[in-house]
């Protein structure tokens, strides 16, 4: 049992690691953009009227503590970010934290939603087409799938908004009617998103469904072709047992093992997707952001924040791993 | 001891010629033997072909300065051969006129005039442009005398959205290219470092190369291209954009090469070539490359649709490439409108050929890897 | 009366390039308490009937309707006639166990050893979880793996090369069955390991008075353990009999191609003498007598060339695929 604690606390370490590098990179990206926090605010306020002066700017620096150094500023940065704190957004000077707070948390619902859902189905479908026989149903299983990585998601969203636009009359945009939109929490207001969440986590798991149900029905293919799942059907094991059993169970770990990885896939399309829709959340707030404000403070905290989510996913499917895949486990212990 | 053989010597010749094979032949040959990959093959000829000539192809230029006034947000005219009139043996299209009059408020509304005719011609003279970039040509396949067709119809400002579809195909595929290239020599130069020579440069290079791989690409796209100044000039712009793809898109690439290449130096032949004197770079360049060259060919088709599609979904928000550069991105920025969606459908056509282009390209990806596979069964 | 009866198995393979060949007109029989060694080179078709016997051959299979292959017993089992999963049981791990090439191959590596083997007997049985438990200990006790207990719950990784090979044989065995079949058994061992496990395999012949198929190339260890033999090439029997008579006095030209290409102890600076020519592409199979492309000692123009030859009487119970005139 220590042995296995100190596998998870390695990962976690190194989890960590890759965190801070990560914030290495946003941060430094974050520098590069030519005009600091200070002089844009205050060319901003320039454009509403207010005159600013060298000394305004200087001071607004100190202020920001933006004249310090380059390490400096980075260490205060990450050990905030840490802690859920990202400062002020440049522009709007409102707290980061606040402006994203339930935005993010919707986004991440949408995004572990959509994973579920594209699982929830690759994996029986991606079994049975890896088991069966029958190449009809095999030939169009994989049709779908390439349709579904010729399709990217936005297309699939415009796609999806024409036809609604035409036949419909409508658009399905937004992921709270009117009448929801600022209210408090309660059941009605849930309820309210889940009859709106259906279509973007529809279309987010749809590239996200080929991808796994290609990796399945391959990782299948492999694993009924070895010696010992026909040893077990010479012993007698047979049907949904020797199917479920032997090579299914151990395709798992190579699917665990990638689930960071679509994770990272989907938070790619969610801002795009998101635009489409016209949902509030941190994707399409990650566009505004950086298309329309060159907010960059609140861009490198979505990014952040993105990146983190996922090396979370990846430390437990790490662990997940080892409990799975007794190889590993063992491997540990010696 | 005669040995009897029932071979005639056409046969042999056969065989001989299968036993000495180049690898590059014998992938050759199994990729023949698969439809889907070769008629996915055909179709990506034919689409590099007509972005290769996409200014000969087309009959208007694509930017601003080929704009047809007179026909904005026009529906996409297919010539016909017979109309009430009576049939032609040439194909023709009927005209569009522009009035205003106080019947339509002095607004200008386009008709279409049934009774003048223009007919198509072939090999028209037309805009400027310099063929393969080199070429000073005005020639273009076809064209109409006395009007403008426009087989896809034109956007609000009247572009040809056919003209603009060829060379958006082809400015995608240059992008991609470009990005695959440069995240190709990253990724071997990293991978091949962190591969041959193992032990902590691996490690460190490895968490590296994890720590970016963990980002999401299209978000760090997305901050990295909005700090492009807008003032950037659109062959800059281009430039830039591919750079960032290829930046983003080492990781995966590297993670292949390097453990390809940890894996393959630890097998006997190459520990039998360096007992027999190799220096490193003959063992590297005669061993090591060549066992992996096929999968890497492989991996760069795979991951050209990915660059493509990312350059798209770029362009598409605004971020990536502007007009007057035509990609498939920009051309679908047009569409998202619930005016357009309503009433200009046409603007969708692309759409079409994104989907056959990204499909040519992972079948014949799909294609090349079982047959340079040469234990799969796929092919055999 | 014989346990196994194998009789005129002909299979043939499904596959983009048309139908092959695998195995052609097959019969033999195996006698309870007997083991008979079926022998031959790679793409003999031995492992494809050794398959056969327990229908573990993919789905593109054809077997011709003229094969029959019968189980013995009460009742007799003709496997042919068996369709569902659920009732090849018998032939499958009951009556019939099989151990393979790879011992390390034949576990799931992520399942224990025993874990496995109590699933075997669970289907195979009514036992409760704990009897089989206590059986399968017994079990590996009884192959002489050392520490039952603990190896019972350990994965096969965690095993020594000749412990896996033993605990395959402690798993095919827990069900008791009449035949086991071995395929390439001791090929992937090294020589001292080889020994322990024939060993073994004679020790539990005469516990558990079982047959066993013994499916090997290497003639040395058929002269160890078999008392039939049966040379198999390119899916057609050649030669059987008593392992001793076929050995000693070969009379199809194959087999005695087979004895001459083995390396002489006694003069070791003797050439070696393989068999000339390859052996063809299954697409191209010869007719007549499919060993006669390769048979240096047939004049041109000979019977064998078009007529397949019949299995005829060389010695007691001794049979070789030669017309009758060539009998020596």
């Amino acid at each position: 049992m220590l042995e296995f604690g100190r596998f998870v606390a390695t990962r976690a370490i190194m989890a960590l690691f890759t965190l801070v590098f990560v914030s290495l990179i946003v941060f430094s990206l974050m520098e590069m953009v030519p005009a600091d926090c200070a002089e844009r605010y205050l060319a901003f306020k320039n454009t509403q009227g207010s005159g600013i002066s060298v000394e305004d700017i200087d001071a607004e620096r100190q202020r920001l503590g933006l004249d310090k150094p380059f390490l400096t500023r980075w260490g205060v940065w990450i050990v905030n970010a840490f802690q859920g704190e990202f400062g002020d957004s440049c522009i709007l000077r409102v707290s980061i934290a606040q402006l994203l707070g339930v935005k993010f948390w919707l986004s991440i619902g949408l995004c572990l939603s959509a994973l579920f859902l594209a699982y929830a189905i690759a994996i029986p479908v991606g079994i049975i087409s890896a088991a069966t026989n029958n190449r009809l149903l095999d030939d169009s299983l994989k049709f779908i799938s390439y349709l579904g990585l010729a399709l990217p998601n936005f297309l699939l969203a415009l796609m999806i908004m024409l036809f609604s636009t035409i036949w419909f009359g409508e658009t399905l945009t937004g992921l709270f009617s009117k009448e929801y939109r600022d209210a408090p929490w309660d059941l009605a207001k849930f309820v309210d998103l889940l009859k709106h969440a259906w279509l973007p986590i529809f279309i987010l798991g749809w590239s996200a469904t080929a991808f796994a149900l290609q990796t399945v029905r391959a990782l299948m293919s492999d694993e009924i072709g070895k010696l010992y799942v026909t040893a077990a059907s010479a012993r007698g094991i047979h049907g949904r047992k020797l199917l479920w059993r032997y090579p299914a169970r151990h395709a798992l770990g190579p699917i665990v093992n990638s689930l960071g990885f679509d994770l990272n896939r989907i938070f790619s399309e969610l801002p795009i997707v998101a635009l489409i829709l016209t949902l509030t959340d941190a994707g399409a707030l990650l566009i505004e952001a950086l298309a329309r404000s060159n907010d960059q403070q609140l861009a490198g905290a979505i990014i952040f924040l993105l990146t983190a989510s996922i090396v979370s996913l990846n430390f437990f499917t790490d662990v997940l791993l080892a409990i799975l895949d007794p190889r590993i486990r063992k491997s540990i212990l010696k | 001891m005669t040995v009897m053989m029932h071979n005639t010597s056409q046969s042999q010749a056969a065989k001989e010629a299968y036993f000495t094979a180049s690898q590059r032949q014998l992938i050759w040959a199994r990729f023949k033997k698969q439809r889907t990959a070769m008629i996915a093959a055909v179709v990506l000829i034919v689409m590099i072909v007509s972005g290769l000539m996409a200014p000969f192809l087309s009959p208007y230029d694509p930017t601003i300065a080929g704009r047809d006034k007179d026909y904005t947000n026009g529906a996409p005219q297919i010539p016909m051969f017979c109309d009430s009139a009576g049939c032609a043996a040439r194909p023709f299209i009927h005209a569009v006129e522009r009035e205003r009059s106080i019947k339509t408020n002095f607004r200008w509304v386009t008709k279409i005039n049934e009774d003048k005719r223009l007919y198509l011609q072939f090999f028209v003279e037309g805009s400027r442009y310099k063929l393969f970039g080199v070429l000073p040509l005005d020639v273009h396949l076809f064209g109409v005398e006395g009007g403008k067709i426009h087989l896809f119809g034109t956007d609000e400002d009247g572009q040809d959205i056919f003209s603009r579809t060829l060379h958006a195909i082809w400015t995608s595929m240059k992008v991609g290219s470009i990005g695959v290239f440069i995240a190709f020599v990253l990724a071997l130069a990293i991978g091949g470092v962190a591969g041959y020579y193992g032990g902590v440069i691996d490690g460190v290079l490895q968490m590296i190369t994890d720590a970016v791989r963990t980002v999401p690409a299209i978000p760090l796209f997305m901050a990295v291209a909005a700090f492009m100044p807008p003032e950037m000039t659109a062959e800059a712009r281009f430039f830039y954009i591919s750079l960032i793809l290829g930046f983003i898109g080492w990781p995966t690439l590297a993670r292949r090469v390097r453990t390809h290449l940890l894996t393959e130096r630890n097998q006997e032949y190459i520990l039998a070539a360096q007992l027999s004197g190799a220096t490193s770079s003959h063992v590297i360049r005669r061993h090591l490359l060549p066992s992996f060259t096929s999968y890497i060919i492989v991996d760069l088709v795979i991951s050209f649709p990915y660059m493509v599609l990312s350059e798209t979904a770029l362009s598409f928000i605004g971020l990536g490439l502007k007009d007057p550069v035509s990609s498939l991105g920009v051309l679908l920025q047009k569409a998202t409108s619930a005016d357009v969606m309503l009433n200009y459908q046409w603007y969708f056509i692309p759409v079409i050929f994104f989907i056959v282009l990204v499909m040519a390209f992972v079948f014949v990806g799909d294609g090349l890897r079982d047959a340079a596979d040469p234990y799969s069964e796929a092919a055999s | 009366m014989s346990l196994l009866t194998v009789d005129n198995l002909t299979i043939q393979f499904r596959t983009d390039e048309g139908l092959i060949t695998a195995v052609e007109n097959v019969s033999f029989d195996i006698q309870p308490g007997e083991v008979l060694g079926l022998a031959g080179e790679s793409g003999s078709g031995k492992s494809v009937t050794a398959k056969a016997i327990m229908q573990l051959n993919g789905y593109n299979t054809v077997y011709d309707p003229g094969s029959k292959i019968v189980l013995h017993g009460d009742p007799d089992i003709d496997v042919f006639s068996l369709r569902r999963e659920r009732d090849m049981l018998p032939i499958r791990g009951g009556a019939i166990s099989m151990i393979f090439q790879e011992p390390m191959a034949s576990f799931a590596p992520a399942i224990t050893v025993g874990k496995q083997m109590v699933e075997q007997l669970q289907v195979h049985t009514t036992m409760s979880k704990s009897q089989a438990k206590e059986l399968s200990v017994e079990m590996l006790d009884r192959v002489g793996i050392t520490d039952p207990h603990r190896r019972f719950d350990q994965y096969v990784f965690e095993y020594s090369g000749g412990m896996r090979q033993r605990a395959m044989i402690a798993m095919a065995l827990t069900t008791k069955p009449r035949l086991l079949i071995a395929d390439e058994p001791t090929t992937a061992l090294d020589v001292t390991i080889q020994r322990q496990v024939i060993d073994l395999m004679k020790e539990l012949i005469d516990d558990f008075g079982m047959s066993i198929l013994f499916i090997t190339h290497d003639l040395g260890v058929i002269a160890q353990t078999a008392d039939q033999l049966a040379v198999m090439y390119l899916g057609r029997i050649m030669e059987r009999g008593p392992v001793r008579n076929v050995l000693r006095n070969p009379a199809h030209a194959y087999t005695r191609g087979l004895l001459n290409a083995l390396p002489n102890l006694e003069d070791l600076d003797a050439p070696l003498m393989p068999i000339p020519g390859d052996i063809p592409s299954p697409l191209e199979r010869p007719s007549g007598c499919v060993f006669h492309p390769r048979n240096a000692e047939l004049a041109p123009g000979s019977r064998y060339e078009t007529e397949v030859p019949p299995m005829t009487e060389v010695g007691p119970s001794h049979f070789a695929a030669l017309f009758p005139e060539d009998v020596r």
